[in-house]
């Protein structure tokens, strides 16, 4: 120790920072975002010269309304993964709050806006359950959400059987497909998902809590030793995957006005590789990961 | 020696889950005879579950070694598929014949996986979830909206699917022979032991020299030859094959492993274990609507039981740990005092008793 703090800063062997020491424009292309959108832009130009009509207006515009589920859901779950930890259950969750919404307005006569904000408190419940069973038990979240991928769904499919809920105000199932200039192609659901990451990039990046999730993932312990509570991170990331899950399932119900216990059934999957290919590589977690967002089409 | 050994049996995990799958039949049966004892009900109870018992012992395989493989669903399909296709395409090919080339497919399919994992250096979920798209993918340019039927196979090789030997269907001894063969390999063979080192604690067993990147790369050779094989079974249990088959199968794969006490981070768990834990989720699926509750509320149920399985495991680990800790203070405690230590310390010693 005294050693150390004995040596003068000139004897100090000059520290470098590879990933620094590059040119920007190095910097800036050799990433895995820009690999994910040089993909993306391929695929999009072999799209446009090979598929007829594929640069149409309605193109882009169902582009956007199929993808915008998985975008949602992409956010929290980045964070998860970030951490180590996954959830399985999201499209559970999905497909239970689309089943709420519709039996809370059927049978219970709610209005579509109550409806939904109890589907959303039911999602981020399901998500706390997740959380307080990984964080606080200490369960592998693999485990742990497989089992409540099950058990959610089966809640789901349970309420409602192989019965759809369809008799949605045509003012809600509207608002679900409303573009923002009339006949053009970004569909009105992209600025709360606009806000939605705003937010998770804000939290993520720029928030005390961010830089916890990102410990916590290169190193829980560590992180715990300089004061992270990363049980309490754990938690709440998997609250957040629950009620945005649940958000995305109200969108699914008014996208396609229907109901149905086995709505969004594989979503996970889809979601996870979305992140994973746009942003984190599960083990190495330090990659930047906003963006997980053009990683799907 | 022999008492720890029926406690531990009493302990075990396997015992546990196959009580409460006994439970499950004996619950059905009493509310209504034909669950068990009719020859139909028999027949299925056995059969059904052989596929994901296939399935769930290639899992077990792969998970042991700390890994996963997500895309056993997509390579059932596929090489059902390609059963199917054999049939139609070679009139008269013998049934031994596609029984290998599912095997070795499937084989392939999982070599892919392997090759990537132990040589890409890249997580077992991600390079798996990527293939089980992949495959799905192939599956489906391959097969369009073309359908195998039963009509495309041979009777020969669709009563295998019925047949049975002594009152066992013969998918059923097929099922059994396998996870027999491969739970012995892990038990007693080096091999075997050398998956679980691997799993505990892949670089320990690196380090000691173990060869990691082959015994993973086999493991998924393994899990791949038997999502191979479920699918010729695939075939010929149904009859038919469409481009749905094995979908989402492999969560119930992992599932089944979990359940039988398959530890998600590997180092430990049975095949055993996992070939139980598939006969109960398949069990409950049917023995639900015997019982009275809708069959819509089956999936519920799996989740709750997969969600009490690890926390049953959690618990006992835990009480496992306090015991031993436990042990191990009194051990010490108890122990004369090395020459020259104050007689404070025995002192202490009573006062842990106390």
């Amino acid at each position: 120790m005294s050693a150390t703090l004995s040596r003068t800063p000139a004897q100090a062997p000059a520290r470098t920072y590879p990933a620094y020491s590059r040119p920007l424009w190095q910097r800036a292309l050799l990433t895995r975002e820009f690999a994910i959108i040089a993909l993306l832009g391929v695929v999009w130009f072999y799209s446009v010269a090979e598929v007829p009509n594929f640069d149409g207006p309605l193109t882009l515009y169902y582009l956007l309304l199929d993808i915008i589920p998985i975008l949602l859901i992409a956010l929290p779950m980045t964070m998860v993964i970030i951490t180590g930890e996954i959830d399985l259950s999201v499209a559970s969750v999905v497909g239970l709050s689309s089943v709420l919404v519709g039996v809370l307005h059927q049978d219970a006569g709610l209005s579509i806006p109550v409806a939904g904000l109890v589907a959303i408190v039911v999602g981020a419940l399901c998500g706390a359950l997740n959380g307080f069973l990984v964080s606080y038990v200490g369960l592998p979240s693999l485990a742990v959400t497989i089992g409540t991928l099950a058990l959610y769904r089966g809640i789901a499919v349970g309420l409602l059987g192989t019965t759809a809920v369809t008799d949605f105000p045509e003012k809600w199932t509207d608002l679900a497909t409303l573009r923002i200039v009339e006949g053009g192609s970004i569909p009105w659901v992209v600025l709360p998902f606009l806000v939605l990451l705003g937010l998770f990039v804000w939290l993520l990046h720029f928030s005390g809590f961010g830089r916890g999730v990102y410990e916590t993932g290169l190193n829980d312990e560590a992180a715990r030793f300089t004061g992270v509570d990363v049980a309490r991170t754990k938690f709440w990331l998997f609250v957040l995957a629950g009620a945005v899950s649940a958000f995305a399932g109200i969108y699914f119900t008014l996208r396609y006005g229907s109901a149905r216990g086995d709505n969004a059934t594989g979503l996970e999957l889809q979601v996870i590789a979305a992140v994973l290919l746009g942003a984190c590589p599960s083990s190495a977690a330090a990659a930047p990961c906003t963006a997980s967002s053009p990683a799907w089409s | 020696m022999s008492t720890s050994r029926v406690g531990g049996l009493l302990r075990s995990r396997e015992l546990a889950v196959a009580v409460v799958l006994l439970l499950v039949v004996a619950l059905a049966t009493w509310n209504s005879d034909s669950f068990l004892l009719s020859s139909d009900g028999w027949r299925n109870l056995l059969v059904t579950p052989s596929l994901l018992l296939l399935l769930a012992v290639g899992q077990t395989v792969v998970i042991i070694t700390r890994n996963v493989d997500l895309s056993v669903g997509s390579v059932l399909g596929l090489t059902a598929y390609l059963t199917g296709r054999l049939f139609t395409d070679n009139p008269g090919i013998p049934v031994v014949v596609v029984f290998l080339a599912g095997i070795a497919m499937g084989a392939l399919l999982g070599l892919v996986n392997g090759v990537l994992v132990a040589f890409g250096k890249v997580p077992a979920l991600v390079i798996t979830l990527g293939t089980l798209y992949v495959y799905r993918g192939i599956f489906l340019s391959w097969a369009g909206s073309d359908r195998i039927n039963a009509s495309d196979m041979p009777s020969s090789f669709l009563s295998l699917g019925t047949s049975s030997v002594l009152g066992i269907p013969l998918l059923t001894v097929l099922a059994v022979v396998v996870l027999v063969v491969v739970g012995h390999h892990l038990r007693t063979t080096r091999s075997g032991r050398e998956l679980y080192a691997i799993g505990s604690d892949p670089d320990a067993a690196r380090l000691y020299g173990l060869p990691v990147t082959r015994r993973v790369l086999t493991a998924f050779v393994v899990s791949g030859a038997l999502a191979g094989l479920a699918g010729v079974v695939y075939a010929a249990r149904y009859g038919t094959v469409s481009s749905g088959a094995g979908l989402s199968i492999e969560l119930q794969a992992v599932g089944a492993a979990v359940i039988g006490g398959v530890a998600i981070f590997g180092g430990s768990g049975t095949v055993w274990g996992a070939a139980i834990g598939a006969f109960l989720l398949v069990t409950i699926n049917r023995a639900l609507p015997v019982v009275g509750i809708s069959d819509f509320w089956q999936q519920a149920v799996v989740g709750a039981l997969i969600l009490a399985a690890i926390v049953l495991d959690r618990v006992l680990a835990r009480r496992q740990e306090r015991r031993l800790v436990a042990e191990q203070t009194s051990v010490r405690l108890d122990a004369p005092p090395p020459p020259g230590t104050p007689p404070a310390s025995s002192s202490s010693s009573r006062k842990a008793h106390a």
